[in-house]
C-alpha cells in the first residue's frame, strides 16, 4: 500500500501557548488542520495580520530585487534553481528574532531607493530643460528681456521654419505701419523657428498684433539668465544629481551583506503568512485554544509527546471516520512510481476508497510512453537531460517528481527505441551508405522493424493493451476482496477476462493465420465466456427477467466497450511509426546532397522538432491511455490531497524537517 | 494512358498530404486565433498556448507520412517509377482517402476544442493537460485512419 495512514487529531491548549504550538506544527511539517466549527468557540480571525504581512512581504521582496539589481547579483538560470540554503532549525531561531531590525534595514533600502528615483526623475527635467535651451544658446541677451530704454523686445518662436527676409515680407504683408522693424533669427529647422523682433515703443502694440496673426509664441518658461549660462547651469545641476544618485546607490550597495539575511525574511514573512492563514482554522474560548486536523500515523505518537510534554497541551488521536469525513489522501512512493503522481493528480487524485494507482499505472505508463517515442537518440537526450536536471538543479517535491518521470520515460523509450532498431529514426544506416560508402548495413532492430512487421507489432500492441486492461480489473478485484465482496471480485474480472482472452484469439484470427486447433480453442473460450457473463452481470437483479436482461446488456456491454478499448491500442503502433518515419525523412533530406555540412544542419534542426511535436503526442496519449481505458476499470478519484502545514521556503531549506513536503 | 495508374497513385498522395494538411492548418489556424486573444492579456501564457497549438497540426503530419509511404512505393521518390496498372493506382488512391478525409475534418474538430482549452486555460491556468486530453481524444480518429493508410499502402504489392 502506497497510501500513509492517516489519524484525527484535536488538540486544546492554553491560549498563551497557541503559538509557539503552532510553529512547533509548522516546523515538523506533518499535520494539515481542518476547519474547526462549534457555535461555543470563538473563531479566529486573521485576515487583518495576514494582510499586513503580505505588506511586508511585498516591500522585503522589493528591497532584495533593489539589491540584485545595485549590487548586480542577478543569477543564472541554473543557479536560481540551486539557490538554496541549508540551515540548522537554531539559526532559523536565531534569524526570527532579528526579523525586525531585518525589516527596518529593508524600509531603508526602499526608502534609499525611493528617493535616488526623485533625483533620477529630476534628472531627466534637467535634461529637458537643456533641450528646450539649446536653441537659444545663439542669443545673447537673457531671454526675460522685454524692453531696452527707446525699444520693446518680442522674444518666442514660430512652429515653422522662417528666414530673416520671409519674416520681413511677412510682417509688411500683414501691416501698412511697421517699418521699424529689427529681426534676428537665433536658431531655425523645420519644426521650430527662434526669433527676436525689436521696435520702438510707440509701435510695439501694433507688432504685438501682427506677431499672434503669425502665430508666434512667447514660451512660458523664460530665465533671467542668458540661455548658454543657464543651459551650462543645468548641466552643473546634472552633474551635481548625479553625484547625489551615486552617494545613494553607494549606500545601497552597503546593505549587500544583508542580501541573503534579507531573502531569508522573505521566506520568513511567507511562513508567518501560512501560519496565520492556517490559524483561520482554529477556535477558541477565552483562555482554551482548540484546533483539530488529520497527521500521518507514523508520526502521531511522536509528536502528541512532544506537545503534551513542551506545552500545556493536551492531544487526542484518533481513527478518522472514513465513511462520513472527508479526510485528505497521503501517498509514499518510491521514485519509480511518485514520478506518475503528478499525471494520476491531473486525472483526480485518489480518494480514500482508492487504492493507489501509480504503482501499477507507473511500469505500464513508461512502458507504453517509450513505445510510442521508441527511438533509441531521443529517449538518450531525455536521459541525459533528467539526469542533468536531477544532479544540477537539486529538484524539490514536484519538479523532481516530473524529473524522475522524464528519466524513466526516456530509459523505456531507449528500451523500445533498441527492439525496433531506432537511432534517431534510420540515422546509423544512412550515414554509413552516404558517407562512409557501406552498402550492406544490417538491421538493428533486436525484435523487429515496425515498418516491415507493421501488422505484428499491431496485434502486440493489442497484447499490450490486454495485459494494460486485465492490470485495471485486476485492482478492481483487489479493492472488492478488500471490501469483503468475494462474489463481486469474482464476478466482476473473471468472466470478463476469459471473454476477452477468446475474444483475442478469435480475432487474431483476422490478421494472421494461426493453428486451427487454437483458433476453435478460442472460440470455446469466448462462449464460456459470453455464457458466464450472461449468468453473472445481471446477479443484482432480483427476478430472473431481470437477471437474464442485465446479463445479455452485460455482454453487450463488454463486446463492445472492450473492442473499442482493445483497438485504441492501435495507437502505440500508430504513433510509433510517425516519430519513426519522420525521422528517417528528416535523415533522407539531410543526406540528399551528400554534404556532411548540410546533413548536420537538416538534422539538428529536423531532429528537435520531431522530439518536440512527438514528445507533447506522446504525452497526451500516453495519458489519455490510463484515463479513459486503464482507470474506466477501477478508479473514482476525487478524492483530497493531504497538504501539510509547513514551512514553504524558496532560499533556504531547514536540515531534516518536513518529513512529508 | 500507361501512366494512368501512377498518376492515380500521386493523386492520392496528393489528397493524403493536401487535405491533411489544409485541415491542421486550419485547426491550428484557429487556436492561434483564440490564443492571441488570450496573449494579448496575459504574454506568460505563450507557452500553453503554444503546446495546445500544435495539437491539431498532427493530421497534416500524417498526410504527410503517407504520401511519403506512396512515394516510397511507387518509386517517385527514387526517380525511378513501378510500371503499374490503373487498378493498382486506384487501389493506391483508396488507401491514401481514410488519412485525407478523417484527416481534414479531424484536424478542424479538435482544433475548435483546443481553442476552447485556449478560453480554459484563461480562467485555470494549471489545468493544461485536461484540456489538451480533451484535445486528444478528437486525435483518436486520426491515429485509426492512418494506420488504416499505412497498413493498406503498406500491403498493396506494385510492379
Amino acid at each position: 500500500m502506497a497510501k500513509v495512514k492517516l489519524m484525527g487529531f484535536e488538540l486544546i491548549s492554553l491560549l498563551s501557548e497557541s503559538k509557539k504550538i503552532v510553529e512547533y506544527l509548522q516546523k515538523t511539517g506533518s499535520v494539515q488542520f481542518e476547519n474547526a466549527e462549534d457555535e461555543e468557540l470563538i473563531k479566529y480571525k486573521t485576515s487583518g495580520i495576514v494582510s499586513q504581512l503580505e505588506k511586508k512581504y511585498a516591500a522585503v521582496k522589493r528591497a532584495y530585487e533593489i539589491l540584485e539589481e545595485k549590487c548586480e547579483l542577478k543569477k543564472s538560470f541554473i543557479e536560481k534553481f540551486t539557490d538554496c540554503k541549508e540551515i540548522e532549525y537554531n539559526d532559523y531561531k536565531l534569524l526570527t528574532d532579528k526579523s525586525e531590525e531585518l525589516f527596518i534595514k529593508c524600509a531603508e533600502i526602499l526608502s534609499y531607493y525611493d528617493e535616488a528615483e526623485k533625483l533620477r526623475s529630476e534628472t531627466v527635467r534637467q535634461q529637458m530643460l537643456i533641450d528646450y535651451y539649446t536653441p537659444w544658446v545663439g542669443l545673447d541677451i537673457p531671454m526675460a528681456s522685454k524692453r531696452t530704454v527707446t525699444t520693446n523686445i518680442f522674444i518666442g518662436t514660430f512652429k515653422n521654419e522662417y528666414s530673416k527676409e520671409e519674416l520681413y515680407e511677412l510682417i509688411n504683408e500683414n501691416s501698412e505701419t511697421l517699418d521699424d522693424v529689427e529681426i534676428e533669427i537665433v536658431s531655425k529647422d523645420k519644426m521650430l523657428t527662434c526669433a527676436l523682433f525689436m521696435c520702438h515703443h510707440s509701435s510695439s502694440e501694433e507688432l504685438d498684433r501682427v506677431l499672434r496673426e503669425l502665430g508666434f509664441i512667447i514660451p512660458d518658461k523664460i530665465a533671467a539668465k542668458l540661455p548658454t549660462k543657464a543651459a551650462e547651469d543645468c548641466k552643473k545641476e546634472i552633474e551635481n544629481l548625479q553625484k547625489q544618485i551615486d552617494e545613494i546607490t553607494a549606500k545601497i550597495k552597503e546593505y549587500g551583506s544583508y542580501y541573503s539575511e534579507i531573502r531569508f525574511l522573505s521566506d520568513y514573512y511567507t511562513a508567518q503568512i501560512d501560519k496565520y492563514t492556517a490559524m483561520e482554522n482554529a477556535a477558541s474560548t477565552q483562555k482554551a485554544f482548540y484546533v483539530k486536523g488529520y497527521i500521518p500515523a507514523t508520526v502521531s505518537e511522536e509528536i502528541k509527546f512532544e506537545i503534551e510534554n513542551n506545552y500545556k497541551a493536551q492531544m487526542e488521536l484518533y481513527e478518522p471516520d472514513y465513511e462520513n469525513e472527508n479526510v485528505p489522501v497521503l501517498l509514499k512512493n518510491n521514485s519509480f512510481a511518485a514520478g506518475v503522481e503528478g499525471v494520476t493528480n491531473m486525472y483526480s487524485p485518489p480518494s480514500n476508497k482508492d487504492v493507489d494507482p501509480n504503482p501499477v499505472m507507473s511500469f505500464f505508463y513508461y512502458a507504453l510512453f517509450g513505445l510510442m517515442l521508441s527511438d533509441a537518440g531521443y529517449g538518450l537526450l531525455m536521459v541525459i537531460v533528467a539526469i542533468f536536471a536531477k544532479k544540477k538543479l537539486k529538484l524539490k517535491g514536484n519538479m523532481k517528481k516530473t524529473g524522475d518521470m522524464i528519466l524513466y520515460c526516456g530509459i523505456a523509450t531507449v528500451f523500445w527505441g533498441a527492439m525496433f532498431g531506432g537511432f534517431f529514426g534510420d540515422l546509423i544506416p544512412t550515414v554509413c551508405k552516404t558517407f562512409l560508402g557501406t552498402t550492406e548495413v544490417p538491421s538493428l532492430a533486436i525484435w523487429m522493424d515496425p515498418m516491415t512487421n507493421s501488422i505484428e507489432l499491431l496485434l502486440y500492441c493489442f497484447l499490450f493493451g490486454i495485459l494494460h486492461l486485465f492490470a485495471g480489473l485486476l485492482i478492481r478485484g483487489y479493492m472488492l476482496i478488500r471490501d469483503k465482496n468475494y462474489l463481486g471480485a469474482i464476478c466482476d474480472t473473471l468472466p470478463v477476462m476469459v471473454f476477452v482472452v477468446g475474444f483475442a484469439i478469435v480475432g487474431a484470427g483476422f490478421f494472421t493465420t494461426i493453428p486451427e486447433n487454437i483458433k476453435s480453442a478460442g472460440i470455446k473460450i469466448l462462449s464460456v465466456g459470453a455464457v458466464l457473463i450472461v449468468l453473472t452481470a445481471g446477479r443484482s437483479s432480483k427476478n430472473i427477467l431481470g437477471k437474464l436482461g442485465g446479463g445479455l446488456y452485460g455482454l453487450y456491454n463488454a463486446a463492445s466497450g472492450y473492442l473499442g478499448d482493445i483497438l485504441s491500442y492501435s495507437r502505440l503502433l500508430a504513433l510509433s511509426l510517425v516519430t519513426g518515419v519522420i525521422a528517417n525523412v528528416i535523415n533522407l533530406l539531410g543526406a540528399m546532397m551528400g554534404n556532411i555540412v548540410l546533413f548536420i544542419i537538416v538534422f539538428i534542426f529536423g531532429h528537435t522538432v520531431n522530439i518536440a511535436i512527438n514528445l507533447i503526442g506522446t504525452y497526451v496519449h500516453t495519458g489519455r491511455l490510463q484515463y479513459v481505458e486503464f482507470f474506466s476499470k477501477f478508479y473514482e478519484g476525487s478524492g483530497r490531497t493531504f497538504t501539510p502545514f509547513k514551512i514553504n521556503s524558496k532560499f533556504f531549506t531547514i536540515k531534516e524537517e518536513n518529513k512529508y513536503g | 494512358m500507361d501512366n494512368l495508374g501512377l498518376f492515380l497513385a500521386i493523386l492520392g498522395a496528393a489528397c493524403a498530404a493536401g487535405f491533411a494538411g489544409v485541415g491542421s492548418a486550419k485547426g491550428v489556424g484557429i487556436v492561434g486565433e483564440a490564443g492571441a486573444g488570450l496573449l494579448s492579456e496575459d504574454p506568460s501564457m505563450f507557452g500553453r498556448v503554444l503546446i495546445l497549438q500544435i495539437l491539431p497540426g498532427t493530421q497534416g503530419l500524417y498526410g504527410f507520412l503517407i504520401a511519403l509511404m506512396v512515394f516510397i512505393k511507387t518509386g517517385v521518390l527514387s526517380g525511378a517509377p513501378v510500371a503499374m496498372t490503373w487498378q493498382q493506382g486506384i487501389a493506391v488512391f483508396a488507401a491514401c482517402m481514410p488519412i485525407a478525409l478523417v484527416g481534414f475534418f479531424s484536424a478542424i474538430y479538435q482544433g475548435r476544442v483546443a481553442a476552447s482549452g485556449v478560453s480554459l486555460i484563461a480562467k485555470k491556468p494549471t489545468e493544461l493537460t485536461k484540456g489538451m486530453t480533451m484535445a486528444a481524444l478528437v486525435e483518436t480518429y486520426a491515429v485509426l485512419a492512418l494506420l488504416v493508410s499505412f497498413i493498406a499502402v503498406n500491403n498493396i504489392t506494385l510492379g
